[in-house]
């Protein structure tokens, strides 16, 4: 199996413990990190992290384990690198030739025929830029989404048809072939968490035609698109379930959210809010094997 | 300090988010861009909607402070208020706006439009319809009804609306445009003369006739007024008679209806004594009154019956497509109606048409230029006084 490890250089934090999390490298250069629980169950839809532009996966994807521990969902986490995929929150195409949602749908499709897990609907987290690149994702693959949970983002596509992607949904110049259909993203469930103090406009994208659409700041601009998001709904007479959770005493910051923030129970709590999925639990005992199967 | 579980922590979360958002969504409502009060009952998110969304020309007199609340379930009656999102263009590209301009639509756009019947020989028929389901616009001043039928001309069909929810107050009525209605004082007094133009048809030239005899009246020297007495709500004739020089322009939307079709005629004739009191009210020496499509149209045909009509109307002019309409129309008004002074409409632009019917009206026919002289319209308005002279004593 050709197992490797991201560069130290790629990856700022490489305290990755004991249970170390294997990275694949595919036939074109897939990276991407996957974590299967002791009691995997490969018939769940799986847990689907996409990392910030700090790129710290592996440090965030080690406090997300407990995710997969508890729901017996594996977890994935692909890998978009600085030097090849650097616009990946915008769905850029990287210097691969592959624009990041394909690149996204491959690393899904190879760890699918990998542990024969299930590519066809997953839970899709990301957090701030991941979080950009999630909702994104989920306003072109809507029924590949069985929830959206967007965490800290740094900003949003409005669900907006007369404005230019990436602020709204006119994509004809910017994304070639693709439609973002109000009609049918809408319906994804949709959780978005925030820090009430995430204030801070350093690394924060801003330009006057952003600050008026969107507000100053990851809160201002994280209400803003809910409530848009909500309205929208309404305009498309689509029952939407978009919640939205301002944590008071977070600022921006990963680590603060998971320990002070109780960042996975939201996860967790959102996951069970969502419609029970179509399965047969099958339980796979994983501890022996380091690799699940489905049966 | 007590520890909170995370079960007990999250219920308050969401609820401290939520009212985050209803916060910030009152906010931005408050934008003062196009004002709208709101209040609880009305979702915050829907107020922004409505405050960014095109008001038709047929809601022009609607005070939108009193939107307090929205229906989303309902069945609609003619006059009611609706928040529509447009599906598909069809016909209809734009909305009259209530200034006058006509705003360009997109799909996906919100409008705020009327419940209303619809009678248009050249364009559609359209009925109110039973619920809130998807149905049409069916004219631009911004009328909401289900198209039945239309002329073969429109090939796109009517443009496709979905109704979001009915506009209501404080206490959950449908805000209706009979609640906006003009205010006149002096009834009782003596009212202004009143010439009638009838049509054999839409798109007769009956506007046409109306603006250019309002042009000739006002060079007599007269303050001349302009009644729409029925139709269908839309800006583009009450805009023409005011550039032709109207010294005071109102239609049945100022009494209160979206159009007049399928309305009972008492309801239309209580909106045209108001209309009509409501111009003495503002020093009116004369009145055209524009009755919409032709004699035979359901309360044309009605309207020209009633003896109101015929004690308020001084002398009508009959705007025509050709001769033989013309001779038709006039056959077709009821002994009682006032009488047929002139005729004038299409027919006027062919000389050969014009000679066979005076020939067989006994009538003088005026085009546009000639009804906008002195000589032609003084005079008209002479015949007409003497004509209720004669009908009074006799």
């Amino acid at each position: 199996m050709d197992v490797i490890r991201i560069p130290p250089s790629e990856i700022p934090s490489r305290d990755i413990g004991t249970e170390a999390i294997p990275t694949h490298q595919g036939q074109t250069g897939l990276r991407y990190l996957e974590y299967m629980p002791p009691q995997v169950n490969t018939n769940l839809e799986p847990l689907v992290f996409v990392h910030g532009y700090s790129r710290r996966v592996s440090e965030q994807l080690k406090q997300l384990k407990a995710l997969a521990d508890e729901t017996g969902r594996p977890l994935l986490a692909p890998f978009f690198s600085k030097t090849q995929h650097r616009r990946y929150q915008r769905l850029g195409k990287g210097s691969d030739g592959l624009r990041a949602d394909r690149y996204f749908n491959a690393c899904l499709e190879d760890a699918a025929s990998r542990y024969r897990l299930r590519s066809d609907r997953f839970v899709l987290i990301g957090y701030s830029g991941g979080g950009q690149f999630a909702h994104r994702y989920a306003m072109i693959y809507p029924q590949r989404i069985s929830r959206l949970i967007a965490i800290s983002s740094g900003w949003y596509t409005f669900p907006d048809r007369e404005t230019a992607y990436p602020y709204g949904l006119a994509t004809a110049r910017k994304l070639r072939s693709v439609s973002m259909n109000p009609e049918t993203f809408l319906q994804v469930p949709t959780t978005v968490l925030v820090g009430a103090r995430d204030l801070e406009t350093r690394n924060l994208r801003s330009n006057p035609e952003l600050d008026r659409q969107q507000g100053t700041s990851r809160v201002e601009r994280a209400r803003r698109w809910v409530l848009a998001m909500r309205m929208a709904a309404r305009l498309y007479r689509v029952d939407a379930d978009i919640s939205y959770q301002e944590v008071p005493g977070i600022d921006h910051s990963f680590e603060q959210f998971v320990t002070r923030g109780y960042l996975r129970e939201l996860i967790i709590a959102a996951i069970n809010e969502s419609a029970p999925e179509d399965t047969d639990a099958v339980h796979v005992d994983n501890t022996q094997a380091g690799v699940g199967h489905g049966a | 300090m007590s520890v909170q579980t995370f079960e007990q922590w999250r219920p308050q979360l969401l609820e401290n988010s939520e009212a985050i958002l209803n916060r910030v969504a009152l906010e931005r409502a408050a934008d003062p861009v196009r004002p709208l009060v709101v209040d609880e009952p009305i979702r915050a998110d829907l107020a922004e909607l409505l405050r960014r969304s095109p008001w038709a020309h047929s809601t022009r007199r609607v005070e939108r402070s009193r939107v307090r609340r929205f229906l989303e379930d309902g069945a609609p009656v003619a006059g009611d208020l609706v928040l529509a999102r447009v599906d598909a263009i069809g016909h209809h590209a734009n909305l009259q706006l209530i200034d006058g301009r006509r705003r360009r639509l997109f799909p996906g756009d919100t409008i705020v439009v009327a419940y209303g019947n619809r009678y248009a020989s050249e364009q559609f028929e359209g009925r109110v319809p039973e619920g809130l389901g998807p149905c049409h616009l069916v004219a631009g001043g911004g009328i909401a009804a289900h198209a039945i039928s239309w002329h073969d001309r429109i090939s796109r069909g009517p443009t496709r609306i979905t109704p979001l929810g009915l506009l209501a107050d404080a206490a959950g009525k449908p805000l209706n445009l009979n609640s906006f209605v003009i205010a006149p004082r002096g009834h009782g007094r003596s009212t202004p003369p009143v010439v009638a133009i009838l049509g054999t048809a839409m798109d007769a030239g009956k506007t046409q006739t109306a603006a250019f005899l309002l042009r000739g009246l006002r060079s007599v020297g007269y303050r001349v007024g302009y009644i729409k007495a029925t139709g269908t709500g839309a800006g583009g004739d009450s805009w023409l008679l005011h550039d032709a020089g109207a010294d005071h322009v109102l239609d049945f939307t100022d009494v209160g209806m979206a159009s007049t079709y399928l309305v009972d005629i008492e309801r239309i004739e209580s909106g045209i004594l108001d209309m009509v009191q409501d111009m003495a009210d503002h020093d009116i020496d004369v009145i055209v009154m524009e009755v919409a499509d032709g004699v035979f149209q359901r309360e044309t045909k009605q309207l020209v019956s009633r003896s109101m009509f015929s004690r308020i109307v001084h002398g009508v002019v009959l705007a025509a497509r050709d001769a033989m309409g013309a001779a038709a129309g006039i056959a077709a008004l009821p002994s009682t109606a006032p009488p047929v002074l002139a005729l004038s409409g299409l027919l006027t632009a062919s000389p050969l048409q014009r000679r066979e019917a005076e020939a067989v009206s006994g009538l003088c026919t005026a085009n546009r230029e000639e009804l906008a002289t002195v000589a032609f319209a003084g005079d008209l308005l002479d015949r007409a006084l003497a004509a209720q002279d004669t009908q009074e004593a006799g």
